[in-house]
C-alpha cells in the first residue's frame, strides 16, 4: 500500500468525525454550550497559547510524565530483571507488585502526601510507581519467556552474570520490554493527568478540571484532545525507538 | 347540605378531607358517589388554584403573606348534586362494603389526581442551610403553592450549573461560581432569582479561617500573610475568592503565598502535620462535634475583610424563566416561607439525616447558626460585582459579563407589579 493511501486510511475517520462535529455545532444540532465545535476549540487554543497558559500546562504534563516514566522505568527494569533471574526475589516481590497492578494508583496519593509532604514529590512518585509496575512485570515476563537453550549455550561459552544479562537476556527480551515501556509511558501519562485533576497547580489535567469548574467546556475538550494527542505521540515515538532498537522485528 | 360544606373547598383540603367523617360516610356510599366526587373535586381544584400575593402593611416585603382569592362563582358544568345521596339506599350493607373495597383503588387514584400538578426538580447539596428548602417541602409549603417538588442531590455548584443549563433540573441552590457567569454569558437561559445565604461573622463554618497557633503565636495578623502556606479546596472556589479578598485587604499579592489544593479533611491533617499554615472551613459542619486539634484556631481577619456578604443564590433554569410568572413566583414564595420557618427555629428531618450521613451529633447540627439564611431573598448586586471582579481578575470568565445580566428579579415577591 502506498504512503498517501496509508495516510488516507489513517485520517479519514477522525477528519469525518471532526467535520460532522463542526457541522452539528454550526447547524444547532449540537448545543455549543456542551459540544463546542472544533473551530471554537481552535479559537480557545489560540487564546490560551497567547497568554502562555497552553504551553505552561503542556510543559508541566510533559515534564511530570517523562520524569516519572524515566524514574519508574529504570527501577522497574532493575526490579523485573532481579525477579526474573532470582527465584527467591521473585517469590518475595511478585505478589506485592501484582497487587498494585490493578489497584487504583490515585488512592495512594493522600498517603504519599502525608509521607512526602505537599508539592511535586508525591505526584512524581505516583507517576513513577505506575511506570515501575508495568515495566517490572513486562521485564519479568520477558526474562521468564526466554528460551532456556540460549542461556545454556551462553553459559557453556563462559558468559556469567552481567555479561549474560547484556548479551542474552536484554536482546532476546527487547520486544517484550518495549511493549512494557510503551504501556508504561501511556500509564504514566494517564496517572499524570489524574493527579493533576485531583490537585496540581498546572498541567493538562488541571486545565481540564478548571475548565469543568468554571464551565468553560472548550478548555475541557481542548485538554482531552491534547491528552489524546500526547498519548498518540508517545506511542508513535516509542514505536520509532523500538524500530531503531530492534531492526529485526517487522 | 351544601357541597362546599362537604368538600371543604379550600386549596389545602386534600389531606384534611381524608380524615373527615363525612368522607368516610361517603366512602361507604358506593361507586357512583365516588365517581361524582372525583369529577366534582377536580372541578373544585381547577377553580381554587389562583392565589394572590398581599403585602403586610406593617412591615417590609420580607413578610409577604398569601391570601386565597375570594371564591369565584359556582361553575355551570358539571353540576354536582346540591345534596349528596348519603342517606339509606336499596343496597344491602355487605354488598356496599364489597363495592367500597373494590372502589378503593379508584379513590386512591382520585386522591392522586388532586396532587399539585406542576412538577419541579430542584438541585440541592448536603448542607445545613439547605434545610430551608427541605423544610418548605416537609411542611407542605410547596404543595400549598401547587408545586410537586423533588430533590436532585449534587455535591456543589459546579455540578449544578450543567444540570441547569441542560434543563435536567428546574431550580438550583448554590454558591456563586464563575461557571454560572460563563454559562449565562454563552447564552444559557439560567438566572439568579433570589439570594439565599450570606456570610455573617462567626455564624457559619463557610468563610471561617483556621491557622496554626504554633506558626503565629501572637494570632494571625494581616501582615503575617506574606509567604504563608495555605490550603484551598479547589481553584475557582468560594475559598479561593475568600483568600483573594483577604490578601487584597492586607495588600499582599497572590504570588506571595504558597497555595496547595486539597480537601478540607486533608487540610486539617496537613495543618496538624505542619505542612500548611492556614486553611478555610467548608460549608459543611465538619468540626462540630469532632473538634479540631488544639493547635488549630479560628481567626477573625477574614470576617473583617468580608463583612456581611452574599454568596449563595436561588437559580432558575429556562423552564421556570420562560414558563410564565406563576410557577416561578410560587416556588420563591414557598421557599422564602421555609427560610423564615427555619430561621425561626423549625427543623426539618433532613437535618437528622444530614447528621447521620456526616457522622455528627444531630443536636449539634440542629443548633448550628441559622442567621446567615436570607429571609428576604433580596439580591445585593454590589456583592455580585465583587464576585465578578475576582473571576475576571483570575481569568475565569470566558466572556465579559455584568451583574445585571446574571439576575432576573421578576419572580421576587418585592418585584414591581407584584402584590
Amino acid at each position: 500500500m502506498t504512503v498517501p493511501r496509508q495516510l488516507i486510511w489513517r485520517v479519514w475517520l477522525p477528519v469525518t468525525l471532526f467535520a460532522l462535529w463542526e457541522l452539528g455545532g454550526r447547524t444547532g444540532v449540537l448545543d455549543p454550550l456542551f459540544f463546542p465545535p472544533p473551530s471554537a476549540l481552535a479559537s480557545a487554543a489560540q487564546a490560551l497559547y497567547q497568554t502562555g497558559e497552553l504551553t505552561g500546562h503542556l510543559g508541566a504534563t510533559l515534564s511530570r510524565t517523562l520524569a516519572g516514566f524515566v524514574l519508574g522505568a529504570i527501577a522497574g527494569l532493575a526490579c523485573g530483571l532481579a525477579m526474573g533471574l532470582s527465584t527467591p526475589i521473585r517469590r518475595s516481590l511478585e505478589p506485592l507488585v501484582s497487587t498494585f497492578v490493578s489497584s487504583p494508583k490515585l488512592s495512594l496519593l493522600p498517603l504519599l502526601m502525608l509521607v512526602l509532604g505537599f508539592g511535586e514529590k508525591p505526584r512524581l512518585t505516583l507517576v513513577a510507581a505506575a511506570a515501575f509496575i508495568v515495566t517490572a512485570l513486562h521485564t519479568l515476563d520477558a526474562v521468564r519467556a526466554l528460551n532456556p537453550d540460549f542461556v545454556e549455550l551462553a553459559r557453556n561459552y563462559g558468559a556469567r552474570s552481567w555479561r549474560l544479562v547484556r548479551s542474552v537476556y536484554l536482546p532476546a527480551g527487547l520486544p517484550q520490554l518495549f511493549t512494557g515501556l510503551r504501556l508504561a509511558l501511556g500509564r504514566a501519562l494517564a496517572v499524570s493527568i489524574s493527579v493533576e485533576i485531583v490537585g496540581a497547580p498546572n498541567g493538562i489535567g488541571q486545565m481540564i478540571w478548571s475548565g469543568w469548574q468554571i464551565f468553560a467546556t472548550e478548555r475541557v475538550y481542548l485538554g482531552v484532545l491534547l491528552a489524546a494527542i500526547l498519548g498518540a505521540s508517545f506511542h508513535g515515538s516509542m514505536r520509532l525507538l523500538e524500530k531503531a532498537a530492534i531492526p529485526w522485528r517487522d | 347540605m351544601l357541597t362546599s360544606e362537604v368538600f371543604d373547598l379550600k386549596p389545602t383540603s386534600v389531606s384534611r378531607s381524608r380524615k373527615d367523617p363525612k368522607l368516610a360516610k361517603f366512602f361507604l356510599g358506593g361507586l357512583g358517589d365516588l365517581v361524582s366526587h372525583c369529577l366534582f373535586t377536580r372541578t373544585v381544584r381547577s377553580r381554587s388554584r389562583p392565589e394572590r400575593l398581599s403585602l403586610d402593611s406593617r412591615s417590609s416585603w420580607s413578610v409577604a403573606r398569601f391570601e386565597p382569592e375570594p371564591n369565584p362563582p359556582a361553575p355551570q358544568h358539571p353540576q354536582p348534586p346540591e345534596v349528596l345521596p348519603f342517606g339509606p339506599t336499596s343496597w344491602n350493607g355487605t354488598r356496599r362494603r364489597l363495592l367500597s373495597l373494590a372502589a378503593a383503588p379508584g379513590l386512591l387514584s382520585c386522591g392522586r389526581a388532586r396532587r399539585p400538578s406542576r412538577s419541579l426538580r430542584v438541585a440541592v447539596s448536603p448542607r445545613v442551610t439547605m434545610a430551608s428548602t427541605y423544610l418548605a417541602k416537609e411542611r407542605g409549603f410547596f404543595d400549598a403553592e401547587g408545586l410537586d417538588v423533588s430533590f436532585v442531590e449534587v455535591p456543589g455548584s459546579r455540578e449544578a450549573v450543567p444540570l441547569l443549563a441542560g434543563g435536567q433540573v428546574d431550580v438550583a441552590m448554590f454558591s456563586f461560581t464563575p461557571a454560572l457567569a460563563n454559562a449565562i454569558s454563552r447564552g444559557s437561559r439560567i438566572r439568579i432569582v433570589a439570594a439565599r445565604e450570606e456570610i455573617r461573622p462567626g455564624c457559619s463554618e463557610l468563610g471561617a479561617l483556621y491557622y496554626r497557633r504554633q506558626r503565629f503565636p501572637n494570632g494571625l495578623r494581616p501582615q503575617d500573610l506574606k509567604r504563608v502556606r495555605v490550603a484551598l479546596a479547589s481553584d475557582s472556589s468560594t475559598n479561593e475568592f475568600f483568600l483573594y479578598t483577604l490578601l487584597r485587604s492586607a495588600g499582599v499579592s497572590y504570588s506571595d503565598v504558597r497555595v496547595s489544593t486539597m480537601k478540607i479533611e486533608e487540610a486539617v491533617a496537613a495543618a496538624s502535620a505542619g505542612y500548611v499554615d492556614m486553611f478555610f472551613g467548608s460549608g459543611r459542619p465538619n468540626f462540630m462535634d469532632r473538634g479540631l486539634p488544639a493547635d488549630l484556631v479560628r481567626s477573625d481577619i477574614l470576617d473583617r475583610a468580608l463583612g456581611e456578604f452574599q454568596y449563595s443564590y436561588v437559580v432558575y433554569s429556562a423552564t421556570l424563566l420562560d414558563g410564565g410568572m406563576e410557577p416561578g413566583a410560587s416556588f420563591l414564595r414557598a421557599y422564602l416561607r421555609g427560610a423564615r420557618a427555619f430561621v425561626a427555629g423549625d427543623s426539618p428531618r433532613f437535618l437528622d439525616d444530614l447528621a447521620r450521613r456526616l457522622h455528627l451529633k444531630a443536636e449539634l447540627v440542629r443548633a448550628a447558626c441559622r442567621q446567615n439564611v436570607s429571609l428576604t431573598g433580596e439580591v445585593r448586586t454590589a456583592d455580585l460585582d465583587r464576585w465578578l471582579a475576582w473571576a475576571a481578575d483570575k481569568r475565569y470568565l470566558t466572556h465579559p459579563i455584568t451583574s445585571a445580566q446574571l439576575v432576573d428579579l421578576r419572580f421576587h415577591p418585592a418585584a414591581p407589579g407584584k402584590g
